[in-house]
């Protein structure tokens, strides 16, 4: 008796599922006074709903039938062929090499330096690290241009 | 027909093959979820799910190793999964119900939704308990069968197992002893 309680208060003070099995294997599997504690198969059979006790199943075929029938399908709706995959991923790959071509084909978008539009361009004239008044003449019918920078008083 | 042919026949595209299986399942499948869930209901729904899942999942079965135990690892998963939420549900319900404590009908309307056909006796015991108890009781199930169902070692299983049939004894001796008081 002094060993049951000493095995059953082992028992509850380490959960370890491991030592608990370890003194269920050595222990009160084998011993009849803590058998007692425990519900016999007997006993837990009748408080528990027995495959007698259950009835009117007759519809549940019908109803699993008809989810298989919408689960088949939705399968076949979304379900891609074996090779569907593969389609997709040539159909990818094309696309990415098109994409690379045409890219390549485009003239190159041009810088400011190259801009024929613009003669030229003068950002600003500094005299003596201060920016300078700019002044821009072209005499009429001629292609001169003159550039007159003057000290900014 | 034994398990094996039907199941490669169901493989093959025979529903009626399928339905022998539905069969053979379909009173243990309820039963368990009977005492699993205490409500008619949700075992029919899950019974129900089960055999879809069962069928849509049937290719990656491995025909080595027993029908049974895959099929009722499928329906505990299920069982499990829906206890889960109830409990969520429950302790959502609870907060909204002390929130309007006056409003008596939602209680009652609820109350009667899940009524429960399991004894009270198996309501002190863990979900995995009642599992594991389930099936040592009705299919003869031992440790390592149950841990192969509920996917944990053979020890937890036995564990759970001594734990669910020491609650239900000890329960029987207070309700005998409260009997013969009252």
């Amino acid at each position: 008796m002094f060993r049951c309680q000493m095995v059953n208060f082992l028992f509850s003070i380490f959960p370890f599922k491991i030592w608990q099995d370890f003194l269920l294997q050595k222990h009160i599997q084998n011993c009849p006074a803590c058998q007692e504690n425990l519900a016999s198969l007997e006993e837990t059979e009748s408080l528990l709903i027995q495959e007698e006790e259950v009835g009117g199943l007759e519809d549940l075929w019908p109803k699993v039938k008809v989810q298989l029938t919408k689960e088949k399908r939705k399968e076949r709706l979304f379900r891609l062929p074996r090779w569907g995959w593969a389609v997709g991923a040539a159909f990818l790959l094309i696309a990415i090499v098109l994409g690379i071509w045409f890219y390549q084909l485009a003239p190159p978008g041009k810088t400011p330096e190259e801009d024929i539009t613009s003669p030229f361009q003068i950002k600003y004239i500094r005299i003596y690290d201060k920016p300078a008044r700019t002044y821009l003449f072209q005499p009429k019918d001629s292609n001169m241009i003159i550039i007159w920078a003057e000290k900014n008083i | 027909m034994n398990e094996k042919q039907l199941i490669l026949s169901c493989l093959e595209g025979e529903a009626e093959a399928f339905k022998e299986i539905v069969d053979i399942y379909k009173t243990k499948a309820m039963a368990l979820a009977l005492n699993m869930l205490g409500n008619r209901e949700d075992a029919e729904d899950i019974c129900q799910e089960t055999f879809i899942r069962v069928y849509s999942n049937l290719d990656k079965f491995d025909l080595q190793s027993p029908f049974r135990n895959w099929f009722y690892a499928i329906l505990s998963n299920r069982c499990l999964d829906l206890l889960r939420k109830r409990r969520r549900f429950f302790s959502f319900f609870k907060k909204m119900k002390e929130e309007y404590t006056n409003n008596t009908s939602t209680q009652s309307s609820s109350s009667s939704r899940s009524q429960p056909l399991a004894p009270k006796i198996l309501e002190g015991l863990s979900p995995k308990e009642r599992v594991a108890l389930c099936l040592w009781a009705s299919e003869g199930y031992s440790g390592t069968e149950i841990g192969q169902v509920i996917k944990c070692s053979s020890s937890t299983a036995r564990v759970l197992l001594y734990k669910a049939r020491k609650k239900i004894k000890s329960k029987m001796e207070k309700e005998n002893v409260s009997l013969s008081n009252g």
